[in-house]
Order: C-alpha cells, then structure tokens, then sequence
C-alpha cells in the first residue's frame, strides 16, 4: 500500500460494494448494487472512473470477460478485488471505528 | 403514440446526442467501456418504459460533462491539467479567466481579431438598427396591426399614358360624402376617420412660421387609440357643420412654440386667419400620420359641405377584433357595389385596404432587407477569418494540448476552454462593435435618405442591444467550433511522434484552411460585384440629359395669401377682359410686382414662376385635342403654366420659334410652346408653329391656343423618368395661387438667398419667410436613396475585399512558416528562389481562382435581387463580372507576394537547425 493513500468516499463506497458482488463484478452491477443498497442516485461515469483508479492504485484488478451473459461482440471488464484492497477496507473501517468510538449525536447544551 | 410503430432500431438506441455527449466528454480509459454498458442497460430499461430509459440516459449523460464525475473525490490535483476541480459553474468561470489570460498574452493576435469582429458587428447592428426602427417598432399606436387605411380605385386610370395617374390610380383618395358612407353603412370596422394635410401659417408672435398640420375628423382618434397628454381628442360633435375650428398640439411643437405650458389648453392660435381653440396636447413620440406634422385641426366648414366630385381626403379605420384584413376587403367592396345601386356612386371606382403598417413603409422593406443581408455576409466573412486565425493558434498549441491529453486531461475540458477563448472574443467584438454603432449613430443617421419613412423611430433601443449581444455569442461560438472540434479530435501519439510536421491530420487542416478561404473569396466577389452594378447604376442616373440647367438656380414654393388679395395695385396694368376669374386676377395681380422685386436682387439675372418645377412633385397632365395634319387628335400631354424667362433661367434651349414674353398676358393672343418629343410625335417633318390645340376635348369650351415655340425635353419628374409629351401655357394667362418660383443667380447661391428673403418679407411682412432651396440641391435628394444604397455596399464590398484578401495572406503565410523546414530543405538540394516563389503564389492563385469561380455562379444567381435598383444598367453584364474577379484577384496575388518574398529569404541551414 503506497504511503499516505487512503480511501477517499466514493473509492470506499465503490470497494464496499464489489465487497458485498462477491468481489467480482462488472461497471453496472456495481453501481446497481450501490443504488439498491444506499437509495443515492449515483454517477455511472463516476463509479466507472473510480474503478479505473482503482485499478491504477492496486486495489483491484481486470479482465475483459467472456461470461454467459456476453452476447453481440460487446465483451465486458470484470473487476476483482485484490488483497492490498481488502487491507485498503479493513484500515478504513478500523480508522472510522476508532473516530465513531464514544461519538454521542444529541446536541450539548449550550454553556450560558 | 402507436406502440407497433416503435418497433424497430429506434427502439433500441440511446438518444444520439446523449451518446454523443458521452463519446465527446468521458474520461478516455472508460468511454469504450461506459458507452457499451450504458448503452446495454439503455435497451433493457427501454424495453419497459422508453421515456424513463431515455431519461436516465441523458441524466448519466450529462454527469459526463462535470469535472467531477472523474475523480469522485474533492480536492484532489490531477496531474496535467493544473487545474483544480470544482463544480462545473466555477469550472465555466475558470475557462474564461483562462481565456482572457491567454489573450492578454498575445495582444497583437487578440487585437486583430477584436477589431475584425467589432466592425462586422457594429456595421450589422447599425443597420439592424435601421431595420429595428422602421420595420419592427410598432406604431405608436392602440394595436397598431388592426389599423387600415381606405383608398378608392380609380379604375379608369390602370390605362392611363401618364405615370404618375397610373400609380395613383390605386390609392385614390375619397370625397367626403363617400367617406360618411363608410362610416355609417360599413360593418368590418370599429372606427373610420378622414384626414387631410395642409400647411398653415401660424401669426403668433414676432414673426408668421409655416407649420405643417393635418385636417383631422374625430373618428381618428377613436381608430387610434392614444389618451391626449392633456386636454381631450375632438368628438363626434365637432365634426358637423357649424362646429367652432379646434386645434391639437403635437408634443413636440407645444414644448417649442409654447414652453410646454399646460395653460396653453383653452387659448387660441391663429392658422391661416382662423381663430382654432386648443383643446388637446397629445403625448410625447406619439405622431401621425408621420414624424413632422405639428398641429391636428378639425375640417373647415367649406370642407365639411363638399360633394362628391372632389376627392381629396384620405382615411384610416380600425378593424373590428376578429375581421381579417382579406375579409374586409371582401366585405367593402361589396358595400362599393351596392353603394352604386343605391346612392349612385361612381361604378368607376373601387375600394382598397392597405394596412397602415405597410401604407407607411412602403416599397423601402425589400433595401433595407438587402443592406442587412449583405452586412451580414461582411460578417460571415470576419468570423471566417477569426476561425482561421483561432485554427492556427489551436494548432500551434497542439503539443501543447497533445501532452496534456495524454496526461490524462479531459477532452471536453480542452474543448470547453477553446470555445471559451473565441466566445471570450465574441462578446469583446460585441463590446467594441456596439461602442463603433454608437460613435457612427449620428452620422448614419444624417446620411439616411429623406425619403426613409419613420426615421424618428431609428435608435439604439433594447432590442437592438439584444440583436448585438446575441450575434456576438453566436459569432463567438460560429468562430471557435470549428477550431475546438478540430482540437477535441487530435490525435496524441501521431502529433507527439512526428513533431508536427505534415501528417494527415495537417494536410486535413490546410484543406480546412483553404476552403475557409475560398468562401471568403466567393462571397467578397458577390458583394464587389453588386456593388460595381450599383455604382455604375448611380453614374448612369446623375450623368443622364436633364434637358435643363440646374447651376445656381434657387427656388422656393410660394402661396399667394388670401389676405395679399385686393391690395391696391402696385403695377399700372390694365384690368384684364374676363377670360380670368376675379381671384385669379388679384393672384395675378399681386404676383407681377413681386417677382420684378426679386428681379431687382443684386445677383439674381432671371426670376420666373412656374406652377410645377423640375423635380419639385409630381406635375399635371390632361386630355388635350391637337390640330394635326391628319385631322383632329385627342391625347393627353403633361402642362405647365410657366412665366417669361423660365426657359432661359433653366437652360432649356428653344428648338423653334420663340419663348414667353410680357405680352403674352391675360388680354393676349391664347399661345402655347410644345416640347420637342411631342413636336416630333404629332407633327413629324413639318413645322408645328401655327398648329392649334386646345385642353380638353374638342367639344369642350376651352380656348384654342396656337403653337408659338418648341422647347427642348425636359426630365421634370425624376432622373429615371423619361420626359413625355409636354405643353407649356404663359403663367398670366392661367395663374394659380400656389407656384414655384425660380432665380438664376449671378453669383454663388447662398450668397443672395438672403437677399431675397429680404425682398420677400419687404414686398409682403404677412407671409412667411419662404425656403428657398438650390435646385442642384433638390436633384441631389432625389437620388439620395440610390446614393445611399450604393454608398453602404460599395462600404460593405470594400470591407469584405480587404478581410478576404487579408484571408489569403494569412494562410499562405502560415503554410510557408509550417514548411520552413522542407523549404528549406529543397533550396539546399538546389531548389531555385523562383521556384519556391512560384509554388506560394501558385498556391494563392488556386486558392484565389476556386474562390473566384464559386462567386461568380453565386453572383450571377444573387444580381438577379437589384434589377430593381438598376437604371439603365443590366444585371448581367459580363464586363462587370471580368471587372470585379480582375480586381479581387489582383489584390490576392499581391497578398501572396509578401509570404512569397519572405520563402526566398529562408535560410536553409537554419530552418533545418530549428527542426
């Protein structure tokens, strides 16, 4: 894991959700699988491109596929996640855990 | 929407330019991927519900367009493009602070290109201005397209010989009882008013000024619609017989003559001897029936009783809310026709509706329309030559943006910035072309020809501004597309490979360049040559045989005044027999000694009078029986009524026999002179003095008159109007109150006017200072509208010559500096110095001659619109054509010459070393 990277929002919801696609899956089921799971209406283009630098950072990796469902030529990219990603996940989640950690969402009253 | 009638591709495919948005804007490692999917998603969701597909199509579309759908995270640098992301608002903003740096970095380049844009612009505006303020204001007027005005036809004219009853024949004016028909028995309207113009002599003050005023019945301001600023309009009540003379002010006139004083309401002022009251003074811009009548007055008690025979009124209504002008049309002249039956009504005459709106314009819509197309073209042509330029400097930087795209800087983001560059241009051009519109308003407007209706309208108003702004965005983006498709579309490796030499995307480039060229060329050559058709026109028409001499004759327009009349007598003339009636004996009268007064003007050397001058309005004309050798002969001829020395005052040579003298007087023998066409016509080969002719027909009571002269032709009704058949008859022998009178001057003209003011107001302190006008000066307005035509698009050719040409230059001189090297190369290899000259001009040549050959079958097809125009000058004149591609190409090979030159004095070791 290169120094000082770690998971912006979208990288971490886009990783999250190729997590729950059983690690591997192509563009669309990752997006649907964010709009099923959140309700946010999100960005193909964007989750396409986070993909992209994902790659480009080593957390996951692609092939060009020749699954069932390829039909008419148009072969799709299938993205896998790589251990440096599962790591990339696990020290978000420990690095959100310990900022959550005793975190109480009432308001404090005001000192007066 | 039938469902069968989905089925198909149609069905199946995202919308195009969605898709074409994604192709252009998406981040280049996943378009390929993005657009297979989106595309495969689109045709599944399509197959339940299209219209939610194709939205959500376009919504994941659009998302391509923000920088941020790229990264997904905020305040990231990417690598490159030295920008950091924000929202695609202050994204925009960014563009253009980039753009303006960019200019400001090459201000020669950016200057060039302002001023180019600044000119096309601001010409385009100034005539849309021209265009605005006649053509598209509304009058101000209530609903102004509901007005009409009311016209007889006098049918019995179409026929007629004479030009002027022809053109007449279909806007005739009504008598007064018709007009009452109208506005009793007619259905289609809500109002009908009469009107008539006249121009009174107000006594008020020091010193009597001729106002210009029109008779008004009180249905025209019921027809149109416009609240009085102060006071009230005049009503139903004073229009009958009996009813005291009312008078309304216009704005313009009360706050001149009257101080804007409100107390004016209630007062009296003195017309023409009459006592009016004022009872109105209407708003500011409002006018009618045009800018320059200063006073609306009811009709006098004489006017009000008179029959049918004299048809002199003029009339507008008010169309009744869901009546279409064709159908009342339909509906008058049926009224016409039962009009005949029953109050026997001439059947000669019909009814026609022109709506006012048109009755104001008139014939001036299809020049002005011209002048704006071919402005437009001049600036059609300064885009061009701004694309190129940006052309150029798009691929002077494509290294530049190569790098960068391959760096991973987003292709859409290039072309958002180069468009930003030329829109950024655009709205400068706009800036500086409304500032030269507003710097030449004036002057553009003084030079405007008198004959333009609704001048008063013609200003910089808001929807000329807007005009402004938008051609500058359009012409902004129009300029920069080309250049920015060009540099979305580079190809990165071929370009960072060859180093930009000629590849295939260059030489697509050049071609580009060319053919932006070549129609610049064509298009220049289609204005040249309209312009040298209307120039030639234009010299035709001033150089034509006027027949008489203009030089230092002044004139002016004169009225006997009722009050001049039974004065004592100044002159020892013999009361004359009763051939004349008794007031045209005081006319007489009092004419004879005023004109031996201006005579005694140190300077002038003749005075006449005429009852219509050369050029002055249209003249009269009748039915005259002649005495010819084949027997009697009825025909009708123009006549004057004319003085001693108006023939040698104006120069027109008496061909045979003899002018006008004092004896020719009331109590004389009854004499005419004849002009030579009409000599020639009636009497060929034999001498016409002697003959006899009377006016009207034989059966008629006028006298005879004998033939005594045959003067020269004269053009008394235009320059473009060749002279008829013409009698002369002595003034004294048929005196009018109203008449032109003629000085020839000694000296310069405007040294003795004057003087003769002087005398004027000296022999007769009643009368107004007269407007004495020189001649050449009253010829020169008549053809002030050809004038101006050919002045703005000889302007407009000029312009485009020069852009065009500056066109030329500017790509051979950028694909000389593009092949430095391989010139280079070739001298050193021992190409001579000629050869490379001739293979630049060669280059401007072919250039020039395609460009040359386009707008000659362009102009041979667009002269067909100035037939109208011409005088005496066709269309197609293969000289002209020879002429104009002659000039265009001359100057095009000089523009070559100079990059020609500079190829020569290339040094071919040091191109090769800066390789």
């Amino acid at each position: 894991m290169t120094k000082g990277d770690h998971l912006g929002e979208f990288e971490l919801v886009v990783l999250l959700a190729l997590a729950r696609l059983d690690e591997t899956a192509y563009g669309m089921s990752i997006y649907d699988e964010i709009v099923a799971t959140t309700g946010r209406d999100v960005s193909v283009p964007a989750v396409y491109v986070t993909l992209s630098r994902l790659e480009k950072k080593g957390y996951v990796t692609s092939r060009v596929g020749e699954s069932a469902e390829d039909h008419g030529g148009r072969s799709k990219k299938y993205y896998t996640i790589l251990p440096a990603g599962l790591s990339a996940l696990t020290l978000s989640r420990s690095m959100y855990d310990s900022l959550w950690a005793g975190v109480s969402l009432k308001p404090r009253a005001s000192k007066s | 929407m039938s469902v069968s009638g989905d089925v198909g591709k149609d069905f199946l495919r995202p919308p195009r330019i969605a898709r074409a948005l994604v192709a252009l804007f998406a981040a280049a490692p996943v378009r390929h991927a993005l657009l297979n999917d989106l595309a495969e998603r689109f045709v599944e969701m399509a197959r339940e519900d299209p219209g939610c597909a194709r939205r959500w199509y376009w919504g994941q579309a659009l998302r391509c367009l923000s920088p941020a759908h790229r990264v997904g995270l905020p305040h990231r640098r990417r690598l490159g493009s030295g920008l950091a992301r924000r929202s695609a608002v202050s994204g925009g903003v960014q563009d253009v602070r980039h753009a303006t740096r960019a200019l400001i970095k090459q201000p020669g380049f950016a200057l060039t290109a302002v001023l180019t844009l600044g000119i096309g612009i601001g010409g385009t505006t100034a005539i849309f201005s021209v265009v605005n303020g006649v053509l598209l204001r509304p009058l101000p007027y209530a609903e102004p397209d509901r007005l009409v005005n009311l016209w007889q036809v006098n049918k019995s004219w179409f026929d007629s010989p004479n030009l002027s009853l022809r053109s007449w024949a279909e806007e005739f004016p009504a008598s007064m009882p018709t007009f009452h028909d109208w506005e009793e028995l007619s259905s289609v309207f809500e109002n009908v008013g009469a009107y008539d113009d006249r121009s009174y002599t107000l006594l008020e003050g020091d010193r009597p000024e001729r106002v210009y005023g029109t008779r008004v019945t009180s249905g025209v301001w019921r027809a149109l619609g416009v609240a009085p600023l102060l006071g009230r309009t005049f009503g139903p009540e004073d229009d009958v017989l009996g009813a005291a003379p009312m008078a309304i002010l216009n704005h313009g006139f009360w706050e001149r003559r009257f101080g804007g004083d409100s107390s004016v309401v209630g007062t009296t002022i003195h017309l023409n001897e009459t006592a009016y009251t004022v009872v109105g003074v209407m708003p500011e811009g409002f006018y009618f029936p045009s800018d320059g009548y200063s006073v609306w007055t009811t009709f006098d008690e004489e006017s009000k009783a008179t029959d049918r025979s004299t048809q002199y009124l003029f009339a507008i209504a008010r169309l009744e809310p869901d009546i279409s002008l064709a159908r009342a049309q339909l509906e008058m002249e049926a009224l016409t026709q039962r009009l005949v039956e029953s109050r026997g009504h001439n059947p000669d005459f019909g009814v026609r509706l022109v709506a006012r709106m048109r009755q104001v314009v008139g014939d001036v819509q299809l020049i002005l329309l011209v002048l704006l197309g071919a402005v437009a073209i001049v600036l059609l042509i300064a885009c061009v030559n701004i694309a190129n330029m940006l052309l150029v400097r798009a691929t002077d930087r494509r290294r530049e943006l190569a790098i960068r795209s391959a760096l991973g800087a987003w292709r859409g983001r290039l072309v958002r910035q180069l468009l930003s560059e030329s829109l950024v241009l655009g709205v400068l051009g706009g800036l500086c072309g409304v500032v030269i519109a507003l710097a030449t308003f004036k002057p553009l407007i003084a030079a405007l020809p008198t004959g333009i209706p609704r001048a008063n309208e013609i200003a910089l108003d808001h929807r000329v501004l807007l005009f402004a702004a938008a051609i500058s965005v359009l012409t902004g983006l129009l300029a920069g597309s080309l250049p920015a498709i060009r540099a979305g579309r580079a190809e990165v490796l071929e370009t960072l490979q060859d180093g930009g030499r000629s590849s295939t995307a260059g030489r697509r480039r050049n071609w580009t360049q060319g053919s932006l060229v070549v129609a610049e060329i064509a298009l220049a050559l289609v204005l040249l040559v309209a312009a040298g058709l209307l120039v030639k026109s234009l010299s035709q028409l001033t150089s034509v045989e006027r027949g008489f001499d203009s030089e230092r004759v002044l004139t002016f327009r004169f009225a006997v005044p009722a009050s001049g009349l039974g004065r004592p007598a100044r002159s020892s003339m013999p009361r004359p027999a009763t051939s004349l009636s008794p007031e045209q004996v005081n006319q007489l009268e009092y004419v004879t000694p005023m004109v031996a007064r201006l005579a005694a003007v140190p300077g002038v050397e003749f005075v006449a009078l005429a009852d219509n001058m050369p050029f002055m309005g249209g003249t009269s004309s009748g039915t005259t029986t002649l005495e010819t050798s084949s027997g009697m002969h009825e025909t009708n001829v123009e006549r004057s009524a004319v003085s001693p020395w108006y023939f040698r005052a104006l120069g027109i040579p008496i061909i045979r026999g003899r002018e006008f003298t004092a004896d020719d007087g009331p109590n004389g023998v009854r004499v005419t002179i004849v002009s030579r066409g009409m000599a020639q016509q009636y009497w060929p080969n034999e001498n016409p003095l002697g003959r006899r002719l009377k006016r009207s027909t034989l059966e008629a009571a006028s006298p005879w008159l004998t033939v005594v002269g045959v003067a020269a032709d004269v053009r008394h009704q235009g320059l473009d109007v060749e002279p008829r058949p013409k009698m002369y008859m002595p003034y004294a022998q048929s005196p009018r109150s109203r008449v032109d009178v003629l000085l020839k001057s000694r000296v310069p003209p405007a040294v003795v006017a004057d003087a003769i003011r002087e005398a004027v107001a000296d022999y007769d302190p009643t009368v107004p200072l007269p407007d004495i006008r020189e001649l050449e000066s009253v010829i020169s307005s008549s053809v002030a509208v050809p004038q101006f035509r050919t002045g703005v698009v000889s302007l407009l050719a000029l312009v485009a010559g020069l852009l065009a040409v500056i066109g030329v230059y500017g790509v051979l001189a950028y694909t000389m500096a593009q092949r430095r090297s391989e010139i280079g190369i070739r001298m050193a290899l021992g190409a001579k110095q000629s050869d490379v000259v001739k293979s630049v001009i060669g280059r401007g040549a072919l250039l020039a001659g395609i460009g040359l050959a386009i707008g000659t079958a362009l102009a041979w097809a667009a002269v067909k619109s100035l037939n109208s125009f011409l005088f005496q000058t066709s269309t197609h004149d293969p000289v002209m054509f020879v002429t104009a591609a002659l000039v265009l190409a001359g100057a095009a090979l000089a523009a070559s010459c100079l990059p020609a030159r500079r190829a020569t004095k290339i040094d071919p070791v040091e191109a090769l070393r800066a390789e």
